[in-house]
């Protein structure tokens, strides 16, 4: 008690200080009483369950991670340091042990159990003591006496990175097999010495280690910062992230998740445009009502939500849900950031307490930082026996392994742990004899069977006759599993290889994935051939990643025989250009041509070989690729032209970016200029620009001039001359600059000259001035002040035509485009204002009016009005920002902004966005060789390719041989996008953001509610078309009807007001056509709900379907699409459409988000 | 090997460690006011653990008046492959070499080999060429350089067997750093070998399997291991300790000290004053639970002999500590010296102070938002790293006071 005394003082310190600068900061966000039943008085809990005070503040500060043991001791990960220690302030950071020695639900003792610690993010008890992460190093303390104090301290592993400190290795775990695992996320960089070779680490992942080995090695790579791990009862590993918003993920041996350096591609979460999730815990155990066993548990920390999900089986992966929330809250400083289940079989959730969540935004030093208080919260069921506690260190080895089949996760795991510590041929003898009483195979016999083999694990010996039974076993998540113990220990079990062949072969998905990935550190020459035979069955994209990810890992044992062309990899074309696109193998043109030319003409399998020539052949390879494609092309008959048409053009496309000219090119380009199909005439074209070929030209000039061509014939072919230029070219262009009067030949010219003369083409450009066509003076003008010394050039055209005027609007849109560009030049946005005579705008805010408007913001703030102001198209919010998943990925996705970010931040980041730039959303500038400038969000990057992310959300991949220099940029908003804002529209704007996340009607909640949508363009051609073919025309694609994006509000409604209309005839009542589209994940009924469907014409997949506010339909897996009529003239009310729940054996779908 | 449970077999054990083949060099390595740089990988990193090597070198050359700047780095590598953070392998040796100017060394010790075991033959021309590389970047700062040797195996647990292929393998490693030291004229510096130290006896029943010995993996130290290998350390850098013992012998009015600078004063014949200082500062204690400080030898051991009969009171600066007859007191009494003891822990304390501040201003958490692509974010926080260097040089001055060994005073009386 003395120690729980001490902490209290020093908390009670530590508080005092924090309530005095609390005042001074109350008008910028509220400091809530820290009186922990008001706070538990916010919370609304889900039906049945209840939430009391476990433990708080002063005897917990602060906590990071937990875990408890076997003896129902909760271990907390405490840091009041957190962010950065100070200079010359100690680290006094702490383990603590909280125990509810009487057993009534609440904590009555608190221990110190190592103290001088920098931020530890993670504590495991075990091997008598417990690990602690304590800034770059795993230490080991072992308490000797069981005074819960750790004596010996050893540092077990070191050389973990400290670039971040919510980034350091965290969330550890011990497996089932008796393994520690380990989080850490992006930042960090770890070099790891053991005595196997060094580890490293760079960015996020997850490491398995063995103590008693001292093995470490990496489980999966990613994500940005991944605080959940569990395991299911059958031993499959699901993690979430605190920062990426795709909740739960499923995750298996050499799995590769978003943000992993160099990653070439990657798994995505089971639930798109979810929030981020801090903790997962898998719930087991007997207190827990039936259907809550197997939910797992997360944390909506921004949000104050604790969460839960239902997964489920879908091929070889998973599907998830989210359920109602276990808790919700309004209070601030709620923050659930780790969940774990407790002894009695209690729910208990470790809350950070803290109106700051974190320190990338906000300042380390920021006095509205929490760093004194703390609650773990305890949730049980009302009405429902605690689960019987049992201590595995109290019970004999015998009864040891019957604990094995307890219910209970924790009792079986720390029996195992357990039965480390014990005479290991006593607690082997004591396995194998329950071994022997096991005869039957129903689903308990088979995992107490599996438990066993755990057993075995834990204690370093591994019965080969049990690990064959089973690999064989009877239930595919039994074979899994063994599978998974065969791939770690490979090396100590005999045959091991043949088990992962027979398991890569297996009827059941999950068992295929396990066993090709152990077959991926394989030596043997035939793992590839076997690994690809898993080609020759369904494939999703689970399986697809693990045998593309295991193609790569095996590389070494086939590609070599590849490129010497000898055999390998069996006798199936599909499978070696599966095996050859996994690993991007260049120089492979000439085999997959060589197929290519052998194979029959009509085998499906051709244009894909044809495709993957283009990608990676030689330039010879690559013509006798067209070669073959032009004469499929001339034996065909016109219906079958067309796919064969569009192979071209994309084989084209692909070998053009390499910079890959065949030696037919001349003859080819020549071809298809000369041909009757128009959309081949157009490859010709775009051939002729991207070759080079100089004997064209004269035919490009013609058709440029001939108006009796396609508009985009034309501008097709002035892309050609610019890239052609030579002296003809150029001259042709210069003639055409004078004489063209069509905007859109205009901007095609200006774009092809920028190319080499950036001032004659600024002249050309100038003649749009006043275009009413926003898209394409937008692109143009982009394209402009977006190569090096284009913006140099535009203001010289601006300043030395003295008497230039531009109009206010054309000003105003110029100097917005200038702005967007990576780096705005303020004197060519003050010399357009000049030619604008615009007044000088922006905000420029004083401290005091800074504060009033912030203050406004609490008391004023109306968001409603911000969310309408937030969608308005001339702001853009929407084209770059997603709410809930739905809208463009070029910054954070603000679903739950609102909950972790302080309004001065919210502000701030509106007014100057590039003073705090969310992680993840740094821009990377580029110059190519030929003088643009790129600039993006990496989104990957290899050693030939770079992938950006641009700011139309459009993604840029840049062959890196054509990189003269790159640099970091700025955030990709724009300064000064809030400016025409009012005052007041501002105050609205930031009342709106705030409300994002927080419970209320600005939190997306758990309904799967349709958020995007396709809107059909009101144009004259598409009015004539409806006209002339009727509505249902609308259900198949024609270029006349254009379809843009349109998003739901938070509250998942679609509001008509801004909504395209297309009156079918002149005096006709108006209607809107929107889409929608969904994916059905696992086949079944699928279930629609509607809240009102007056007006409402329905269409599913291109078929009319009776409107109804209820609607099920059976649908396979894959894409499938609901197409809306909506008569406007019955209808006003807003759109809403969900996605429902339907019985045990219904299907999964889930609606598409992004832009 | 085989375990023995008996702390004199421990003991034993400890004085069996010996430091290899060192050649003994008879120019000293150290300079008086040297800054030393410790330059590698995870040994370097962890001499932190406890801090027992550089306190004991500090105790041992307190005349020169060392500073030490840690600049370990778990993994890393003479290219600087830990150090690279965001960067390539190339950033990484910019920002070892940036370090080092940091830490602005006269002498750089470096460690280097080790994470490179197993790279074969191959690798062993690319360490050649990169070490080669990495002792002229840091020669071409003024430092002068010393090559330390890889840490041969260490006897550990039974479950964990030292592979022999491993030890071959470093072997050829040792060998290049051996003929790059004369290559480049260079000081090459063998590491001692730790020979088995076995458990203390509670050992068996412990729950961790970390056994309390010098390494818990055969290769990196524990604070037992490091508290092991100072001595040896130190007396392959060229200075060693003598056991401390003063024999007086008062019919001859003579006196011998061993260890020691000791005046004696025969004030009459039951009253003898000495005023006396060790050579060095004594060592801190054995790491507390890894063995017991019982099993150390005296702090001083005291012979008198010539005395009149009678029982004697011995006094240590001022204080009696005990009682002895004559006849004790010629076969020789132990003294305890706690207080130096306890300087040497003050000692040991500074220096993990000093590391620590050093640590927090060259290696800072949050480098990402303070200097890296952050820190337009967060990099105004980047102003107190700096804050930083008066506290290291503070604990600097501290460690040069609390090294050198304090004067004692005993008072040897014929009790009444």
């Amino acid at each position: 008690m003395f120690d729980s005394r001490l902490i209290r003082l020093l908390i009670f310190a530590c508080f005092s200080v924090v309530t005095s600068s609390v005042w001074s900061q109350r008008n910028l966000t509220e400091i809530p009483d820290p009186d922990p039943e008001k706070e538990r008085l916010t919370f609304k809990v889900a039906d049945g369950f209840e939430v009391q005070l476990y433990v708080s503040d002063p005897d917990i500060a602060k906590p990071i991670h937990m875990n408890f043991d076997g003896q129902g001791r909760l271990w907390i990960a405490s840091s009041e340091v957190y962010p950065h220690i100070k200079p010359g302030a100690p680290a006094t950071d702490k383990i603590l042990v909280v125990e509810d020695t009487d057993q009534d639900g609440i904590a009555d003792k608190t221990t110190v159990f190592a103290d001088g610690l920098l931020i530890p993010t993670g504590v495991v008890p075990g091997d008598g003591g417990a690990y602690v992460v304590n800034s770059t190093e795993l230490v080991h303390y072992e308490d000797l006496d069981g005074d819960l104090k750790g004596d010996v301290r050893n540092v077990v592993l070191s050389g973990f990175g400290s670039e971040d400190t919510h980034h350091l290795l965290h969330s550890l775990r011990w497996g089932p097999d008796g393994a520690l695992y380990m989080n850490q996320s992006i930042y960090i960089h770890s070099h790891v010495e053991t005595p196997h070779g060094v580890r490293r680490l760079r960015g996020g992942g997850i490491w398995r280690f063995r103590p008693e080995t001292m093995e470490l090695e990496i489980v999966c790579r990613g994500f940005v910062n991944p605080w959940g791990h569990h395991f299911d009862y059958w031993g499959q590993s699901f993690a979430t992230d605190g920062a990426y918003g795709e909740g739960i993920n499923y995750v298996f041996p050499g799995a590769v998740y978003v943000t992993a350096p160099g990653l070439k591609r990657r798994l995505e979460g089971l639930n798109p445009g979810s929030p981020k999730h801090c903790g997962l815990e898998i719930l087991s155990g007997r207190h827990l009502p039936e259907d809550w066993r197997g939910s797992m548990i997360t944390n909506d920390f921004r949000a104050h939500r604790v969460c839960r999900f239902t997964v489920s089986e879908q091929g070889a992966g998973y599907s998830s849900r989210q359920e109602t929330e276990v808790i919700t809250s309004s209070h601030t400083a709620f923050r659930p950031i780790d969940v774990k289940m407790g002894p009695d079989g209690a729910i208990y959730i470790a809350d950070w307490y803290n109106p700051i969540i974190q320190h990338g935004e906000v300042d380390f030093r920021d006095e509205r930082r929490d760093h004194a208080h703390g609650r773990i919260w305890r949730i049980t069921a009302k009405d429902r026996p605690l689960s019987p506690r049992i201590d595995p260190k109290e019970v004999r080895t015998k009864q040891l392994v019957r604990l094995l089949t307890y219910p209970e996760d924790w009792i079986r795991l720390y029996a195992k742990l357990e039965m480390k510590h014990r005479d290991r041929d006593t607690v082997s003898r004591s396995l194998h004899q329950r071994l022997a009483q096991l005869t039957g195979d129903d689903e308990d016999t088979l995992h107490e069977k599996l438990e066993i083999l755990w057993a075995f694990q834990n204690i370093n010996q591994l019965p080969q006759e049990l690990v064959e039974e089973l690999a064989r076993s009877t239930d595919h998540r039994v074979r899994a599993a063994a599978t998974r113990v065969v791939s770690n220990e490979h090396e100590r079990i005999e045959g091991s290889f043949s088990l992962l062949e027979a398991a890569s072969l297996d009827p059941s998905p999950r068992v295929r994935l396990e066993g090709i990935r152990g077959l991926s550190s394989s030596q043997n020459g035939q793992a590839a051939e076997i690994v690809l035979q898993v080609l020759d069955q369904p494939m999703d994209r689970f399986l697809d990643f693990a045998a593309w990810q295991t193609m790569r890992d095996l590389q070494a044992t086939w590609k070599p025989a590849i490129d010497a062309g000898l055999p390998a990899l069996g006798a199936d074309p599909s499978h070696i250009i599966y095996a050859l696109r996994s690993v991007e193998a260049k120089g492979t043109g000439g085999i997959l041509i060589g197929l290519a030319e052998d194979m029959n003409q009509d085998d499906p399998r051709l244009g894909g070989l044809l495709e993957l020539t283009a990608e990676l052949g030689t330039a010879a390879e690559v013509g006798r690729a067209f070669n073959l494609a032009e004469a499929l092309r001339s034996e065909s008959s016109a219906e079958q032209r067309a796919p064969i048409e569009a192979r071209l053009a994309a084989m084209l496309a692909v070998s053009s970016q390499r910079g890959i000219v065949p030696p037919q090119a001349a003859q080819l380009a020549g071809r298809w200029l000369d041909d009757e199909s128009a959309a081949i005439r157009q490859t010709g074209i775009s051939a002729a620009g991207d070759w080079k070929i100089v004997d064209m030209r004269d035919d490009l000039i013609a058709l440029v001039t001939d108006k009796d061509q396609t508009a985009a014939a034309r501008q097709k072919a002035v892309g050609s001359l610019g890239q052609i230029a030579d002296q003809a070219s150029r001259d042709a262009l210069a003639l055409l600059a004078m004489t063209a009067t069509d905007d859109r030949l205009l901007a095609a010219v200006t774009t092809a000259v920028a190319g080499y003369d950036l001032d004659a083409a600024v002249a050309c450009g100038m003649k749009l001035v006043g275009s009413s066509d926003e898209a394409l003076f937008q692109s143009t003008f982009s394209n402009l002040v977006a190569r090096k010394g284009g913006q140099l050039a535009l203001h010289k055209a601006i300043t030395t035509s003295g008497d230039l005027s531009l109009s206010q609007n054309d000003a105003k849109r110029m100097i917005r485009i200038v702005r967007s560009a990576s780096e705005p030049q303020a004197d060519l946005i003050s010399a357009i204002r000049d030619a604008g005579s615009l007044a000088e705008s922006g905000w420029k805010l004083t401290p005091e009016e800074r504060t009033a408007i912030l203050s406004d913001v609490l008391t004023v703030g109306n968001a409603a009005r911000g969310q309408a102001i937030y969608r308005r198209r001339s702001l853009a919010c929407v084209n770059c920002h997603a709410i809930g998943g739905a809208g463009g990925r070029v910054g954070p996705d603000l679903i739950s902004i609102g909950g972790s970010a302080p309004i001065d931040y919210l502000l701030n980041s509106l007014l100057l966005p590039n003073d705090k730039v969310k992680e993840n959303f740094h821009s990377l500038i580029v110059l190519t060789a030929d003088g643009k400038i790129l600039s993006g969000i990496v989104i990957r990057e290899d050693d030939t390719t770079l992938v950006l992310r641009d700011k139309d959300d459009a993604l840029l991949s840049i062959n890196k041989a054509d990189i003269d220099g790159r640099r970091e940029g700025r955030s990709l908003m724009p300064d000064g996008t809030v400016d025409e804002l009012t005052r007041q529209e501002l105050v609205d704007l930031v009342r709106f953001l705030s409300e994002l996340g927080k419970p209320g009607d600005y939190a997306v909640g758990t309904r799967q509610l349709a958020r995007r949508w396709s809107v059909l363009v009101d144009t004259p051609a598409a009015r004539t078309r409806l006209r002339r073919v009727g509505n249902d025309s609308v259900l198949n694609p024609n270029q006349v009807y254009e379809w843009v994006s349109a998003y739901s509000q938070v509250n998942g409604r679609l509001p008509l007001a801004n909504l395209d209309t297309l009156p079918r005839f002149p005096d006709a009542s108006p209607v809107t056509f929107t889409r929608v589209s969904f994916r059905v994940s696992r086949a079944g009924e699928i279930r629609f709900g509607f809240e009102d469907i007056s007006g409402l014409t329905l269409w599913l997949d291109g078929s009319p379907i009776e409107a109804s506010k209820l609607i099920s339909v059976r649908l396979d897996p894959g894409l499938h699409e609901l197409t809306l009529s909506i008569d406007r003239s019955s209808r006003a009310s807003p759109l809403a459409i969900e996605l429902l729940r339907s019985g045990a054996d219904s299907g999964e779908a889930q609606w598409l988000t992004g832009k | 090997m085989r375990w023995t449970l008996s702390l004199s077999a421990l003991l034993l054990s400890m004085i069996m460690a010996t430091p290899g083949a060192a050649q003994k060099s008879s120019a000293p390595l150290f300079q008086s006011g040297d800054r030393v740089v410790l330059l590698g990988g995870a040994f370097i990193e962890r001499l932190q653990t406890g801090n027992y090597v550089e306190c004991e070198i500090s105790s041992v050359f307190a005349s020169e008046s060392l500073t030490f700047r840690n600049l370990g780095w778990g993994g890393d590598n003479v290219a600087g492959e830990s150090r690279a953070v965001f960067g390539s392998v190339a950033d990484g040796y910019a920002r070892l070499l940036r370090d080092l100017k940091l830490a602005a060394p006269t002498l750089t010790i470096l460690h280097y080999g080790s994470t490179d075991i197993g790279t074969g033959s191959e690798g062993t021309e690319q360490f050649r060429s990169g070490l080669s590389r990495l002792v002229a970047d840091v020669k071409a700062t003024g430092s002068r350089v010393a090559l330390l040797g890889t840490m041969p195996p260490v006897p550990t647990r039974s479950r964990l067997p030292i592979s022999e292929a491993r030890n071959k393998a470093r072997l050829a490693f040792e060998a290049a750093i051996m003929e790059m030291a004369k290559e480049l004229n260079c000081r090459y510096l063998t590491m001692p070998q730790l020979k088995g130290v076995a458990p203390p006896p509670s050992a068996s029943q412990r729950r961790s399997p970390f056994a309390a010995t010098a390494s818990i993996d055969g290769q990196q130290l524990t604070a037992f291991g490091y508290w092991s290998i100072a001595p040896l350390l130190s007396e392959l850098l060229g200075r060693d300790r003598e056991a401390r013992s003063l024999l007086i012998n008062v019919s001859r009015d003579s006196s011998t000290a061993n260890g020691l600078d000791a005046q004696v004063k025969l004030e009459s014949d039951n009253r003898i004053a000495i005023e006396l200082s060790g050579t060095h500062l004594l060592r801190p204690d054995v790491p507390r639970h890894y063995g017991s400080a019982d099993a150390e030898t005296d702090d001083l051991l005291v012979k008198v002999a010539g005395l009149a009969r009678g029982q004697y009171s011995v006094a240590l600066d001022g204080t009696i500590q005990f009682t002895a007859s004559h006849a004790e007191l010629s076969r020789g009494v132990g003294i305890e010296l706690a207080s130096e003891r306890r300087q040497a822990d003050q000692l040991r304390a500074t220096i993990a102070r000093k590391n620590e501040y050093f640590f927090h201003r060259y290696r800072p958490q949050n480098e990402t938002y303070l200097f890296l692509f952050r820190k337009h974010e967060q990099g105004n926080n980047a102003v107190e790293i700096p804050m930083f260097d008066p506290l290291v040089e503070d604990q600097d001055r501290l460690i040069h006071q609390l090294a050198k060994p304090p004067v004692h005073q005993i008072i040897i009386s014929l009790a009444n």
